[in-house]
């Protein structure tokens, strides 16, 4: 399958390579004449030629689309921060009285650090979330570093886990998986 | 010392038949997919808000995530700061539609890497791209590395390629970076096909939420070392 | 990194008892550099099964393990367990006969992470142990895990439970969390009392080991109702004991002392710290000292939170109390001639006398 995109490359404000170029502060467009075949990476998407043309422009307007490249990532995501580590927790009992805090086992995810418990502050779970907090529940929290208009803030974000309901493939997976385990037990000799 | 990236991104693609009007914030909520916070975020009618559902086209941001689908594209991406939940959200999503036809999977990682001089940032394009070759070709012009993309595939030199999975992996200078600061951006793609079929009976969405589960995370590690490899090599420690 | 020495001698019959704080892994000779595994916890320092690591240290090759028993299937038990079972290939492999049903053969298939990302990892860990194996033994109250002569003496190692009453409870449990279409994916807590636990008798000629596991007390199948059994009371008293569930008030009770133990054994015990529970609490050690003079544990070190200050205020203005969960690795081992009066206690690492 051949994804192909007909709309122009914003190299921003950066110019590679030219020092004299740079000084200038040219801004460069090219044209791409790119074949992605089946490409997964950030790609630009073609739009559907039976788009309402307001819709297309309302599309691009609205939605910066990643642009594409010969299946190259996209430079112009829209995230401003990076990740300075994130715990997976799980939540190992709950104290709902006087606000209400939960208590968690830590697992870092960056860099080999041990595993931890704590307590968090309910008031620290999202409205959405508060239904989710039980024993055994998985969150994510993560603290990170975003730069905006050259300042550096530290943010962190406690987000949970959500799991949809088990698949048809998923239990057709523990069906095949359980018949497999009790096909190896065997029994045991009994002492008298 | 590892290299940090100033800015870090992921993004979930996946290349099939979709149908795109399903995808709306109501239904990721209604299957407990979003909370109703990020739900009503994506609902909001507000201009520069990007809700779009029509048969044809799916689009729609919350504070964490832009989520983007076309007839024979999905994209999900990672706003604000990255979290696992982007790839739960991916895979739940991909549950839900188990027949949905899915030839294939990217992984991808982001990262603008800020340099600590021009000619740190010259001394990467340098590695990556001698410019030996092109002074001699354009001996009175500049040159300079615009875009590099690595392909690797899971076999060794002269052998035949068994599977369509690959990794790409991208270096184009950093757009990120202003007032004289210099900057290079990364991508990792971690491509993985489904036209061939599974050894085990999942639909291809079902093998495609399976590989988001599985491998999300190790292609986060494997990205981190690339990066870093990448960095370390052609500036040194 | 621990130097734990030589290996025992042939006539020699050891336990070694390993604990990271959380997690527990003990390792037995039976003589004649025949060893028995029973459950799994992680080395630290070397990321990987600390038994495992005990053995190639003191020169004892794979093919010398005879069995490895899991004694249940929570997280501190078994981690690692599955390298163990690949790392042995001709040690059988026990675990709790709870698992012989299709309820918890579902159970473990749910949540091994082969059909989704691994929701609990004692289950992932006892899957995968299983799928690696042609063939394991499920076992219970009177199952033989292990019968041979070495050096002339008979060894015969068997299960002192499950007992029989437990089964129904523990398959409520796992029958609550298994897969359904259109119902959420849910997190299991652990079972509370314990009572599908492998507690192992193990008699080496004219000595015995009693390993207690997580077993805890309950009249119909808990440690009384297994002590309320001819069979169980005819059990030769073991002058070691590996102090059942981290010395918890629920895991013990006096007939354990009266019915299967010597007077004043060689007692050792893990640890355990999860969120505001800790094990053993000081009421327990007082009560475990009351019972011998002869008691262990295999780490007692600060669980000062273990990451860089920058990382750790970050951290701490959202969580507080922050411990951390592998409070120091350590290990008791004791060793004895066959027939000799007393055992000779060695401490390593972060381990103490309780």
């Amino acid at each position: 399958m051949i994804l192909s995109t007909d709309t122009p490359i914003n190299l921003g404000s950066f110019i590679i390579g030219d020092p004299i170029s740079r000084r200038q502060g040219a801004r460069r467009e090219i044209k791409p004449d790119i074949r992605s075949i089946g490409g997964t990476s950030a790609v630009r998407p073609k739009l559907p030629n039976n788009t309402a043309f307001g819709e297309r422009e309302a599309l691009r307007r609205r939605f910066d689309a990643p642009m594409t490249s010969s299946l190259a990532g996209s430079r112009d995501f829209t995230s401003d921060s990076t990740p300075l580590q994130i715990w997976e927790g799980t939540v190992l009992n709950v104290d709902r009285k006087s606000g209400g805090v939960m208590h968690v086992l830590l697992d870092a995810k960056i860099g080999k650090l041990p595993i931890h418990t704590g307590e968090i502050e309910l008031e620290w779970v999202a409205d959405q979330d508060y239904d989710l907090v039980c024993p055994g529940a998985v969150f994510y929290l993560t603290l990170s570093k975003r730069t905006k208009r050259g300042s550096i803030e530290n943010t962190q974000e406690l987000r949970f886990r959500r799991r949809p309901s088990w698949s048809e493939g998923q239990l057709r997976q523990i069906e095949n998986d359980a018949a497999m385990l009790l096909s190896k037990m065997k029994t045991p000799p009994t002492a008298t | 010392m590892p290299y940090t990236a100033e800015i870090f991104a992921s993004a979930i693609v996946a290349v099939g038949d979709f149908n795109p009007a399903i995808f709306s914030p109501d239904w990721l909520e209604r299957n407990g997919l979003i909370g109703k916070d990020d739900a009503d975020n994506a609902r909001e009618k507000d201009p520069s808000k990007s809700l779009l559902i029509s048969h044809q086209v799916a689009a729609f941001e919350t504070e964490w995530f832009a989520l983007q689908i076309l007839e024979n594209q999905f994209s999900l991406t990672s706003k604000a700061a990255l979290s696992p939940a982007l790839k739960d959200l991916a895979a739940g999503i991909f549950q839900m539609v188990p027949h949905t036809p899915i030839t294939a999977v990217g992984l991808n990682f982001m990262g603008h890497f800020k340099l600590p001089s021009e000619d740190t940032y010259h001394k990467v394009g340098d590695v990556l791209a001698p410019k030996d070759i092109w002074k001699s070709l354009y001996p009175d012009r500049s040159h300079g590395l615009a875009d590099l993309t690595v392909r690797i595939q899971y076999a060794a030199r002269g052998e035949p390629v068994k599977t369509n999975d690959e990794k790409r992996i991208t270096v184009q200078p950093s757009n990120k970076f202003k007032f004289g600061k210099f900057g290079v951006y990364l991508a990792y793609n971690d491509h993985h096909d489904f036209t061939v079929a599974g050894s085990n009976d999942l639909s291809p969405a079902e093998r495609a939420a399976t590989v988001i589960d599985t491998e999300w995370e190790n292609s986060w590690t494997d990205a981190v070392r690339v990066f870093d490899g990448i960095l370390s090599m052609a500036i040194g420690n | 990194m621990i130097d734990y020495g030589a290996p025992p001698a042939d006539d020699q019959i050891e336990i070694t008892l390993f604990g990271p704080g959380y997690g527990e892994a003990i390792a037995v000779h039976l003589g004649c550099g025949a060893w028995l595994l029973v459950d799994s916890c992680i080395d630290p320092e070397f990321r990987a099964p600390a038994s495992g690591i005990y053995l190639d240290q003191i020169g004892v090759d794979a093919s010398q393990v005879r069995a490895i028993v899991a004694s249940h299937w929570h997280d501190d038990h078994v981690r690692g367990i599955s390298q163990l079972a690949t790392k042995h290939p001709n040690a059988e492999f026990f675990l709790s006969a709870v698992f012989n049903s299709k309820e918890a053969g579902a159970f473990l298939a749910a949540f091994s992470g082969n059909s989704s990302a691994g929701l609990a990892r004692g289950a992932k860990e006892l899957f995968s142990a299983i799928q690696s194996r042609e063939a394991v033994t499920p076992v219970l109250h009177k199952s033989i895990v292990l019968e041979a002569t070495l050096s002339n003496r008979p060894v015969m190692v068997t299960a002192l439970s499950p007992m029989p009453a437990a089964f129904a409870q523990s398959l409520a449990h796992m029958s609550q969390y298994l897969p359904r279409k259109a119902k959420p994916i849910n997190h299991i807590p652990e079972l509370r009392p314990n009572r599908e636990s492998v507690v192992l008798h193990v008699n080496v000629g004219e000595d015995a080991i009693l390993l207690g596991a997580d077993l805890e007390e309950d009249q119909t199948s808990g440690w009384s109702a297994m002590i309320a059994d001819n069979w169980s009371r005819g059990r030769r008293p073991a002058t070691a004991y590996k102090v059942a569930h981290h010395g918890s008030s629920t895991g013990d009770c006096r007939q354990i002392w009266e019915n299967l133990l010597t007077p004043d054994p060689v007692a050792c015990l893990t640890p355990f710290s999860l969120g505001d529970l800790r094990l053993p609490t000081e009421a327990d050690k007082h009560r475990v000292r009351t019972m011998t003079p002869h008691a262990y544990t295999t780490s007692g070190a600060s669980r000062r939170p273990a990451m860089d200050s920058g990382q750790l205020k970050r951290l701490g203005d959202i969580c507080k109390k922050l411990a951390r969960v592998d409070a120091g690795f350590g290990a008791v081992r004791a060793r004895k001639h066959f027939g000799s009066p007393s055992w000779s206690t060695e401490l390593f690492g972060a381990a103490r006398i309780l």
